[in-house]
């Protein structure tokens, strides 16, 4: 048996898949083969690290919660099917549409361009940016649990326009947390001044560099600076290189800094590279704040209420229930804090997406018109050069197959014709004998 | 206050979200976990985890004793998690830098209970090398070998036969292994992600 061999039978060795042959042919090369035998105690290893992995994972008290208020929020609504519907007949309609026209322009872009574009990037931001598919997955993706990020989202962004301080006040109609477990009437929030406006905000910003390596430094630079720390760092695309075409590399970077920081480092952002669109969102959560804490100090308060009690239970039933009912408080009260701490840490530390493209020359959207005609010129020269050389490599690659037929078609030509005279000697022949 | 699973199933088919999160104490925690490690991210976890919980509550009337009732919500988490990685594919090249396990962080530095179990490094070398194994295999290993399912219910779980699941399983642990000696080649090799961004 080779080590090869021995490599598929430790496979199935592992899903129990072996015959006793098998597994004997397996033992006997495994007693002479320290090789394989790392490896099988490797593949075991493996296994035992696996079943470790999960071990103390739980889920966050605010799953639950959250599951519970979406629940609670679709139980009234009389036939939230039909809305549905309705709305997808719609999306789907606008979706055909956006699809017919995608389509024509495609065709159109590609009869009018030869060869291809140089700055793909930078020709979408002169323009009017079509809503990019990658955002709009997020963004709807997130609609369910942050209407107002979402709705905002929607709005479709101009370059370089800065739109702060513009709070949607969608999420005040997400106060009520599972109201079915709530014992404790809940009072209607107040004015903030217990706690102060409780705002998430969140922003991102677009940024285009020829500079890529250097700006993503100083992206990273820029966060350790404001106290913020990068969450998430996703590079993709293939750096541009000297004559060769591409799109060039695409990082996507989300960061959390401090809140008090967040203007500071927007404006430190939009400063690496060339800026093409950033936008501040608020969140208002004060309201969902305020609930959380009140029905914590609820929570609480009955808590205690329980603990006085089973100090005075006399039977057994009577501590068994106590006993039952402060764990079930115990929950909620760890969700709840959960919740705030969740909550805490969103309001505390601002999250921002920021993506950076890599294009070969990063140039601010407004040139003038003159240097727009000679950039548009040498892009047509470009494609037109392209176009040629598309050709004649075309052209190269055909030749050999091309020259393949000539020789074939003239080979049956000749033969063609050489029947032919044969034909007609023969009937010459025929009438000279007559 | 504890009452029968039937009963509990009962009443939170009914719409009693109590109930239903009582049902679901225990089960939640398997649920996100699984996402988890489907997802890479504890923010997608949660998200995720929250959608196939809502599901769940929703399909509760069509699930059917004879199933268990474990394995049929593996199930449905399992299907959300898929369907969120395949829109994300389709939404971005996979790169090779995720592959490698450079520019992956877990999402989240705040200390929390799994936080805690990252911290090993062996155990976060593992979650990065699950998170760049194709979702298909990623979940098979995940309920099988993380997760702890039997073999059947695995395959239950992912709705395929018992020799899919294995296979599945057989290519993602080499594919693992593989990654975590620090050499992803193969893998790179196998889908023909070396050479495109």
């Amino acid at each position: 048996m080779t080590c090869r061999d021995a490599a598929e039978l430790i496979e199935l060795y592992l899903v129990d898949e072996l015959t006793e042959e098998q597994k004997k042919a397996l033992e006997a090369h495994l007693e002479q083969c320290p090789a394989c035998t790392a490896e099988l105690r490797r593949a075991q290893a493996l296994a035992m690290d696996l079943a470790a992995l999960n071990e103390g994972v739980e889920a966050p008290p605010e799953l639950m919660l959250d599951v519970l208020a979406k629940i609670e929020d679709q139980t009234p609504k009389p036939s939230p099917k039909r809305r549905l519907s309705r709305g997808w007949k719609i999306g789907l309609g606008a979706a055909a549409a956006a699809l017919g026209l995608f389509l024509i322009s495609g065709a159109l872009f590609q009869l009018i361009s030869l060869g291809e574009s140089r700055d793909f990037a930078s020709e979408q931001w002169n323009g009017a940016r079509p809503e990019a598919g990658y955002d709009g997955g997020y963004s709807s993706y997130k609609t369910e649990s942050y209407g107002a990020i979402a709705g905002a989202g929607k709005d479709s962004m101009k370059a370089a326009d800065l739109v702060a301080g513009e709070a949607l006040a969608d999420s005040a109609g997400r106060q009520s947390i599972a109201p079915g477990i709530a014992p404790v009437p809940q009072p209607q929030p107040e004015a903030d001044g217990e706690y102060g406006l409780k705002i998430i905000r969140t922003a991102r910003a677009e940024l285009e560099s020829d500079r890529f390596d250097e700006d993503l430094a100083a992206l990273q630079a820029l966060t350790a600076e404001h106290g913020g720390f990068i969450t998430s760092r996703e590079i993709y695309g293939e750096a541009l290189k000297e004559g060769a075409s591409g799109y060039g590399r695409s990082l996507s970077l989300r960061v959390r800094v401090p809140e008090g920081a967040l203007d500071a480092f927007l404006e430190g952002a939009l400063g690496v590279g060339v800026a093409r669109s950033s936008s501040i969102y608020e969140e208002d959560v004060t309201s969902q704040y305020f609930d959380a804490d009140r029905r914590l100090k609820g929570y609480q308060a009955q808590y205690d209420r329980v603990l006085e009690f089973m100090q005075k239970a006399e039977s057994v039933e009577d501590l068994i229930a106590v006993e039952s009912e402060l764990t079930r408080l115990n929950m909620q009260i760890e969700a709840l804090a959960g919740k705030i701490k969740y909550l805490d840490s969103q309001v505390g530390f601002s999250t921002v997406d920021l993506n950076l493209r890599e294009v070969r020359l990063a140039q601010p959207v407004n040139t003038s018109f003159g240097q727009k005609l000679r950039d548009a010129l040498d892009e047509g020269l470009d494609a037109f050069a392209q176009g040629w050389r598309n050709g004649l490599l075309g052209f190269m690659e055909a030749l050999p197959a091309l020259v393949g037929w000539l020789v074939f078609l003239g080979l049956l030509g000749w033969l063609a014709l050489g029947i032919r005279r044969r034909i007609r000697r023969k009937k010459q022949r025929n009438t000279a004998e007559k | 206050m504890i009452l029968a699973q039937p009963e509990l199933l009962r009443r939170a088919a009914a719409g009693d979200g109590k109930a239903f999160a009582e049902l679901m104490q225990e089960r939640q925690h398997a649920i996100y976990a699984l996402a988890l490690r489907m997802m890479g991210s504890r923010e997608d976890a949660l998200d995720m985890a929250q959608e196939a919980l809502l599901r769940i509550f929703q399909n509760l009337g069509a699930f059917r004793a004879e199933a268990s009732f474990s394995t049929w919500t593996y199930r449905i988490a399992a299907n959300v998690c898929l369907d969120a990685l395949r829109r994300r594919a389709r939404r971005k090249e996979s790169s090779l830098e995720l592959l490698r396990g450079e520019g992956f962080e877990p999402s989240d530095s705040a200390p929390s209970p799994e936080g805690a179990a990252l911290e090993h490094e062996r155990a976060e070398e593992m979650h990065r090398a699950l998170a760049s194994l194709p979702p298909d295999q990623r979940a098979a290993i995940v309920l099988r070998d993380v997760q702890g399912l039997s073999y059947e219910e695995a395959a239950e779980a992912l709705g395929v036969n018992l020799n899919t699941l294995k296979s599945r399983l057989f290519r993602g642990r080499r594919l693992l292994r593989g990654l975590l000696s620090g050499d992803p080649e193969p893998f790179a090799q196998k889908h023909g992600l070396s050479n495109k961004g």
